[in-house]
């Protein structure tokens, strides 16, 4: 397996010709796919993604597995996904701690309850994906505009039951924890404290929409805002220097023009190593 | 039904035709779900059918999309196949216009070859240019494995915004449409014994066998008749790299 380290982009199709023609920016140590949106489609996209998979290492961050879902898991994308992810020697599988169908799918990311149930329900079923993909995968915390009825614990601690009880790890999303501390008024800070930060396997950052003062669209449509870089700040110096991708999903613009947002990943994460080496 | 299949169905219930949030949810909140998923899902749609949703017009397609969001269940996880659940659904709708569904599949037609899984070049390098020893009987035509065929009773072509939409006029219009070696996506305008004898083909024949299977569907024709014929077509489709080639037939072991 080829370790993760650095700073890295969300790869998209709008990219995939100057980086292809260009090359790969030095600052870009990593690409992210979304499996869906590659997995069955060939022709000049399938070849532009094998040129960059021989270039750097990849990670898939899924979309519609659905792992809270209460619709049966659905073992012949899940065995899909196993193939592909082998053919293209992807280690890093993800998944949002989340649902996105119910007799039929969504498309789009929900909020589980967080209580007993379903910890028992989402832990089974990632124990089951894992022993399909023949690997250890990682969960994500989401970004959220409504919480679901039925809650019996904070979302931080039902992230910790699900991650103890399925034996998984933790795919962190900065900008998801600024997102819900506005939706949700909670303090992030407190909040990163009380996550199982010991199963962090790599880390996420977005831009995001402000549409109130009391609520925040996870849109990955603009640059970072300055209080979510003082997260990730935060949570290097304190938990420790991760793998960390920035998501760029709508809106997009050049590759170059979010070199400025990888560089200064890079910075944090130099900044927070030479900080941690300093402790005695 | 457990408590979370309970709240995940009344959510997508209530998500899918409109009704009030459920569980007392703050109808505020909800609403971002409602405006978030419907247009994730009418941004696939929308993208691969502009003429036909430009003909309906803005208002009758999105209440398509909605009626389509409502009743029809998505049962792909991979993004790319919304518009042909969305195009199968069209096609079981009683009350749709007439042209809609041709027009609808026509435009599929270029997703459907662009993203096809097959790899053209990879086909190319495993096939003959040309036929060794007359062997019509005994070779199969590889067609583009990114091949795709429409046949419709109006000219589809055609269609376009700003002039009246052409009646179906007692002719065929067929259609073929493909990626090539370097990845353009090609349509092709033929006629209806063309796309009938692309489409024995496509089914791992011999030159030979889709002629006779033609010669049963046209009265007066015989395979020998059809065959010098035939043969002279597959040279222009070859050209044009919608037949690849040809292939020397492996023998299932007896």
């Amino acid at each position: 397996m080829v370790a993760l380290f650095g700073s890295g982009l969300g790869l998209r199709q709008e990219h995939l010709a100057t980086l292809v023609t260009d090359g790969v920016p030095d600052a870009i140590d990593f690409f992210e796919i979304a499996p869906e949106n590659w997995m069955s489609h060939g022709g000049l996209k399938r070849q532009h993604l094998q040129t960059l998979l021989a270039l750097r290492p990849f990670t898939a961050h899924g979309l519609s597995l659905s792992i809270g879902g209460s619709d049966p898991l659905d073992e012949s994308f899940l065995y899909q996904l196993a193939q592909f992810l082998d053919t293209y020697h992807i280690e890093q599988y993800s998944e949002h701690l989340s649902w996105c169908s119910a007799q039929g799918h969504l498309y789009d990311l929900l909020p589980l309850p967080f209580n007993d149930e379903v910890v028992e329900h989402v832990a089974s079923r990632v124990k089951r994906v894992q022993h399909v993909l023949g690997r250890r995968i990682a969960l994500e915390n989401t970004s959220f505009y409504m919480a679901a009825p039925q809650s019996t614990m904070d979302e931080p601690s039902f992230i910790r039951a699900v991650i103890e009880q399925a034996d998984c790890d933790l795919h962190l999303d900065i900008n998801n924890v600024f997102v819900n501390s506005i939706n949700f008024g909670f303090d992030p800070y407190r909040y990163l404290q009380q996550l199982p930060t010991d199963r962090v396997v790599y880390l996420h950052t977005a831009g995001h929409f402000r549409e109130t003062d009391d609520l925040v669209i996870d849109t990955h449509g603009a640059s970072v805002v300055e209080d979510v870089w003082h997260l990730l700040a935060h949570f290097f110096k304190h938990y420790g220097v991760y793998p960390t991708l920035l998501e760029r999903d709508a809106n997009i613009p050049p590759v170059a023009d979010l070199l400025t947002e990888i560089h200064r990943i890079k910075a944090l994460q130099d900044s927070a190593y030479t900080t941690r080496n300093d402790v005695p | 039904m457990t408590p979370l299949q309970d709240y995940q169905h009344a959510i997508a219930k209530a998500l899918r035709d409109g009704g009030e949030a459920p569980f007392s949810l703050e109808e505020a909140r909800f609403a971002v779900y409602r405006r978030l998923v419907f247009n994730n899902l009418s941004s696939f749609v929308d993208q691969c059918f502009p003429i036909a949703s430009a003909l309906l017009g803005t208002t009758q397609w999105r209440h398509l999309c909605e009626q389509f969001f409502r009743e029809s269940q998505c049962h792909s996880p991979l993004f790319k196949d919304i518009p042909e659940t969305f195009l199968n659904w069209v096609e079981e709708r009683p009350d749709k216009p007439a042209w809609l569904h041709d027009l609808m599949h026509y435009e599929w037609l270029e997703l459907a070859a662009y993203h096809h899984l097959a790899d053209v070049n990879d086909t190319l390098e495993r096939v003959e240019t040309a036929l060794i020893d007359e062997a019509y009987d005994t070779w199969r035509v590889c067609l583009n494995p990114t091949l795709q065929f429409g046949l419709y009773p109006r000219p589809v072509h055609l269609f376009a915004m700003g002039h009246p939409i052409p009646d179906a006029d007692g002719q065929w219009y067929g259609f073929l449409v493909f990626r090539t070696t370097k990845h353009e996506v090609k349509f092709h305008s033929v006629n209806a014994t063309t796309l009938q004898l692309l489409q024995h083909l496509q089914h791992d024949a011999s030159v030979w066998r889709a002629c006779q299977m033609l010669s049963q569907q046209l009265p007066g024709t015989s395979a020998d008749s059809l065959l010098p014929h035939t043969l002279e077509l597959l040279g222009k489709l070859m050209q044009d790299q919608i037949v690849l080639g040809y292939q020397k037939r492996i023998m299932a072991a007896g």
